[in-house]
């Protein structure tokens, strides 16, 4: 079977220190994943290796069953919000046209690359409609609203018709909630692929889709599983973060600490059992489940976490 | 007014003149293309630096006896892409070496004007411009430049834009960006020594940076921003170089002054188009 995404045992550094250590996570085709991670986990690397803007050290990374460089035209990557220059007076049908850059337009980048008619243009119009920007296709992006620009790129994605769709921080600008069901569309491309007219040849491929984020709240949106990536990588199906995942984003918390109890009462079938141990002796937290016991000294972050959860 | 026409037949009849006002729209067009890309890649720190270390290559082609401009844009282009090399590299603080350049460039040229032997140039000529001093070569120079400057943008202008508005996108997608970057600055040198004459290496940022202020404010695509910019850096010179010559001032601060007029100009244009918006509202 051809994964959408195997990172298999990769290992990268950007000087000594690696970033990613034997890292592997397998995504089949049409699942839905949340790769969450805190902040300088290696998030932003590992979507760069998925991208192939970085090679890694050891290990290999497969779109597809082939390397990222060759496999380009198949991702759609939506970045974090803030890289694009959302000020330079450009219209969103432009903005969109800009997704199918294609490498074999001439060599350093000169040469044609979207034309304004034809059917790239009805793919660019039509990726607006889809994201619910059709009344916008001509609007300067300067004028558009945050969540509104983030769409837009969403749908600069979706022109190139891909078949992975990657993306970085997307909860960042959303729109208030009832105006755009955001992982509600995400997870209808990810069960029925693209079922515009434009892309007949692959409507029954479903898109796979990754979105990376440092916001469990994400966790509330139809996920077919999810992945923690701090060094390493852990996932798990379904949209329930377990115990492990918890300690590589947050780190093992002295029993002492209120956070700690807090992990604990996360739902998860041998959290329960251990449900009472928080105040416990640690021999019964071993038994339950040995490896969440906590280990002294490691204090994390135990705000944001309480902060995200109360948002839900 | 008649008095003003005399004036103005006179100025536009001097040979010097007309090679003058030729130079400042040949120059317009490639900074018009080129400040406008500069400006909304946010490489105007790095265009300054460029700027003021090519006052090295005036050193250095004065130093050993080159014609000025070609040594120059050779000079220039080579320091640009030092430093846009080193504003890539992101771990270290790249302002700093670019500032330390941009200062050793200039330090550089200083010296190698005074060392050279019998010659008392004077650096007002490079550092404000000098509309006298433009020659038939001059001229032909900035042609071929502007003929590679139009080529390079107009072929690869989707790419362009592309790695304008969002870079990492577009190197995701496989687009070279690392050349385009290095391409923009080096452009960006070209530009400077073709400003050179007509406003000088200090003058050369205003040039570089108020004519597509201008016309961002005004254009709906980043074609049409390039467009406005060329035809408004065109118009500044021509208006500044004519005043200049009438009232016997300096061309290149006459030139900068005329475009900072039309820009303060433009923002009180909006400004007052949305008050007015906003009355409207209010009586509707």
């Amino acid at each position: 079977m051809t994964w959408a995404v195997e990172i298999d045992k990769v290992t990268f550094a950007y000087d000594a220190d690696p970033v990613l250590e034997n890292a592997s996570l397998r995504v089949g085709v049409g699942e839905f994943v949340g790769l969450f991670g805190p902040n300088g986990g290696g998030k932003t690397t590992l979507t760069r290796l998925m991208l192939g803007l970085l090679q890694p050290r050891s290990g290999e990374v497969r779109i597809l069953g082939r390397p990222p460089a060759q496999m380009r035209h198949k991702i759609g990557y939506v970045p974090q919000f803030s890289t694009a220059s959302f000020n330079i007076p450009i219209t969103a049908f432009e903005a969109v046209l800009t997704g199918q850059i294609n490498q074999k337009a001439l060599p350093f980048g000169f040469g044609r690359h979207w034309s304004r008619r034809g059917d790239g243009a009805e793919r660019a119009r039509e990726a607006l409609r889809m994201v619910g920007l059709g009344d916008y296709i001509d609007r300067q992006v300067s004028e558009l609203s945050g969540g509104q620009k983030q769409r837009v790129l969403i749908a600069r994605a979706l022109a190139s018709n891909p078949d992975v769709l990657l993306l970085d921080e997307p909860t960042a600008s959303i729109d208030p909630q009832g105006k755009f069901c955001f992982y509600e569309f995400l997870a209808g491309l990810s069960k029925v692929g693209c079922q515009n007219s434009w892309c007949n040849d692959v409507n029954d491929t479903p898109m796979t889709i990754i979105m990376v984020s440092h916001d469990l709240s994400i966790t509330t949106g139809p996920l077919s599983s999810i992945a923690t990536v701090n060094r390493n990588i852990v996932s798990t199906p379904g949209n329930t973060p377990d115990p492990a995942m918890l300690e590589l984003l947050y780190g093992t918390h002295p029993q002492s600490c209120p956070f700690d109890h807090f992990i604990r009462h996360i739902p998860h079938e041998q959290a329960e059992e251990c449900a009472e141990c928080a105040y416990c002796a640690p021999s019964c937290c071993d038994e339950a489940g040995a490896e969440y016991a906590p280990r002294a000294g490691q204090l994390g972050d135990n705000n944001s976490f309480a902060q995200q959860r109360r948002s839900v | 007014m008649q008095a003003f026409l005399l004036d103005l037949n006179m100025v536009l009849s001097m040979p010097f003149m007309q090679n003058a006002l030729l130079a400042g729209l040949l120059a317009s067009v490639a900074c018009g293309i080129i400040g406008t890309l500069v400006a909304a890649n946010r490489m105007l720190f790095l265009a300054g630096g460029v700027a003021h270390t090519a006052y090295g290559g005036v050193g250095l082609a004065l130093f050993l006896g080159l014609p000025v401009l070609p040594t120059t844009l050779v000079f220039s282009i080579g320091a640009a892409l030092l430093m846009s090399a080193l504003s890539l590299k992101s771990r270290i603080n790249n302002e700093i070496l670019i500032g330390a350049l941009w200062a050793v460039g200039m330090a550089a040229g200083i010296m190698l004007i005074d060392l050279t032997p019998g010659y008392r140039a004077d650096l007002g000529t490079y550092l404000f411009g000098n509309i006298l001093a433009v020659s038939g070569s001059d001229i032909l120079l900035m042609l071929a430049l502007d003929g590679l400057v139009l080529l390079l943008v107009v072929g690869g202008f989707q790419g362009l834009l592309a790695f304008t508005f969002d870079r990492d996108f577009a190197a995701s997608r496989g687009l070279p960006v690392a050349f385009l970057h290095h391409l923009l600055v080096a452009l960006a040198a070209v530009c400077v020594v073709m400003l050179i004459r007509v406003v000088g290496l200090l003058l050369v940022m205003a040039l570089f940076t108020l004519p597509p202020a201008i016309a961002a404010r005004h254009a709906r695509t980043f074609q049409g921003t390039m467009l406005l910019a060329v035809l408004g850096s065109g118009l500044f010179c021509s208006a500044g170089l004519v005043l200049a010559a009438m009232f016997d001032l300096a061309s290149g601060a006459m030139i900068i002054l005329v475009a900072c007029a039309v820009f303060a100009l433009s923002l009180l244009w909006t400004k007052l188009k949305k008050l007015r918006e906003k009355r409207h509202e209010r009586t509707a």
